[in-house]
């Protein structure tokens, strides 16, 4: 599902025109684009509604934001990364997996 | 649910609307499941916090929650479209980023394999190399422009502009990816790509499947019977399709090596086609037909073979 500029600012009722466009040009929205215009998916809409609670019932400062967006997307980064990690020591045999753990519960006491 | 709005806000039922826009503020910040991704139970509380909030903020319904005349469930809703849902999906989000463990690739040994490509190393005098950002665009291509190739000019995020080549034979859905086409890079750092998404608008009677293209042809009653060569549009143009006389409505006659190019394989210097398939669709005239009328009238007495028997063994 695509959305137009339009749609997003009908869909959203609290975002504005103004907001919109600088928030894409400062690219704390990155919408993919068409021959004519920007085209928002349903990721871009969520992360819109995102901005706007951050700002407006979290009451993040307009010049912090772009500082929350990238620890928010460091950890979506990290728990990729992390549930790949995971599923890969999950399809290794047995006694490999054993190992590991092994290696992380002498690491981390608190753990075991 | 009828839980007391007021507990989940911890307010008190004569709280200002100050006072309750405040409790709300505090706990969304605590709850916020962004700002908690792993922890459902965040998220189930936000979700309380927020729709309490959506009655008791608003002056109008607080008064009715008050007077009995909503309850607490009647009102709950969603927050609609809550950007983990995406962030976190299995596939990983275009937004997310590897900043968090770029330093991974210099860790030495399997990480440095496996992070070493991927993720932002430091260049020359300590400035960060940064890849640049990948950019997505979405293209529509009628029919013919799938199956035969097309240009399109897109405005990049900074103005400038990109001519794109989409390929012959591309697919509805399909993504193409066009390296060092995004964003420049920070720092020396590689451009990032061009991810293309294409839609391809249906044709008036072409249908596509696979390499092949399939289309209904309609033909009279009288090519139908006698036989026929009929010119029939194909991707590549018209060609004649030799209609078999006593040919009935559905018979499928295949033009070879008329469909969609295939992609050329590696080290192959030819590109195969696929076919076009054509169903025949007998049309009867328009309008009742008195003389078509009285010679089948005389016909079907002489001829009464029975044009369903293979259907009644299986009933």
């Amino acid at each position: 599902m695509m959305w137009t500029e339009a749609q997003v600012l009908t869909l959203i009722s609290d975002l504005d025109r103004g907001d919109l466009h600088i928030w894409t040009r400062e690219g704390w929205v990155r919408p993919a684009r068409d021959e004519t215009a920007c085209v928002y998916s349903e990721i871009d809409v969520a992360r819109l509604r995102l901005i706007c609670q951050l700002r407006r019932d979290l009451e993040v400062p307009e010049e912090l934001i772009p500082t929350v967006l990238s620890m928010i997307d460091q950890i979506y980064g990290l728990r990729h990364e992390l549930r790949d990690l995971v599923q890969a020591i999950e399809a290794q045999p047995g006694d490999v997996r054993q190992n590991i753990l092994k290696h992380l519960r002498n690491r981390r006491p608190d753990l075991s | 649910m009828n839980e007391d709005l007021y507990k989940i806000l911890g307010v008190s039922k004569k709280a200002t609307a100050d006072e309750i826009r405040k409790s709300y503020r505090k706990l969304a910040k605590k709850h916020h499941p962004d700002l908690n991704p792993g922890d459902n139970a965040a998220e189930e509380q936000f979700k309380k916090i927020s729709s309490a909030f959506s009655i008791l903020g608003d002056e109008e319904k607080r008064g009715k929650y008050d007077r009995g005349e909503i309850d607490a469930s009647g009102q709950e809703r969603q927050p609609e479209g809550m950007y983990r849902r995406y962030a976190d999906s299995a596939a990983g989000n275009p937004y997310q980023s590897q900043a968090g463990f770029a330093d991974f690739a210099d860790l030495g040994g399997a990480f440095s394999d496996l992070f070493g490509d991927r993720v932002r190393r430091a260049g020359p005098g300590g400035m960060p190399r940064m890849r640049g950002q990948d950019v997505r665009y979405h293209l529509t291509v009628d029919f013919m422009e799938s199956v035969k190739g097309a240009k399109k000019r897109v405005t990049m995020p900074d103005g400038k502009t990109l001519d794109i080549s989409i390929p012959a034979g591309v697919q509805d859905g399909q993504s193409l990816r066009l390296k060092g086409k995004g964003m420049e890079g920070l720092g020396g750092g590689p451009s990032g790509d061009a991810l293309i998404e294409i839609k391809v608008m249906p044709h008036a009677f072409f249908r596509r499947e696979g390499d092949d293209i399939h289309m209904d042809l309609p033909i009279s009653l009288a090519e139908a019977v006698l036989g026929a060569k009929i010119k029939v549009p194909t991707i590549t143009g018209e060609v004649t399709l030799s209609v078999p006389k006593n040919s009935s409505s559905g018979r499928i006659l295949r033009l070879k090596a008329k469909g969609v190019p295939r992609p050329k394989p590696k080290g192959q210097k030819t590109v195969g086609r696929g076919d076009q398939y054509v169903t025949l669709k007998v049309v009867l005239p328009e309008k009742p037909d008195a003389e078509l009328e009285a010679f089948m009238k005389d016909w079907a007495k002489t001829h009464t073979a029975d044009v369903r028997k293979a259907m009644k063994g299986a009933l």
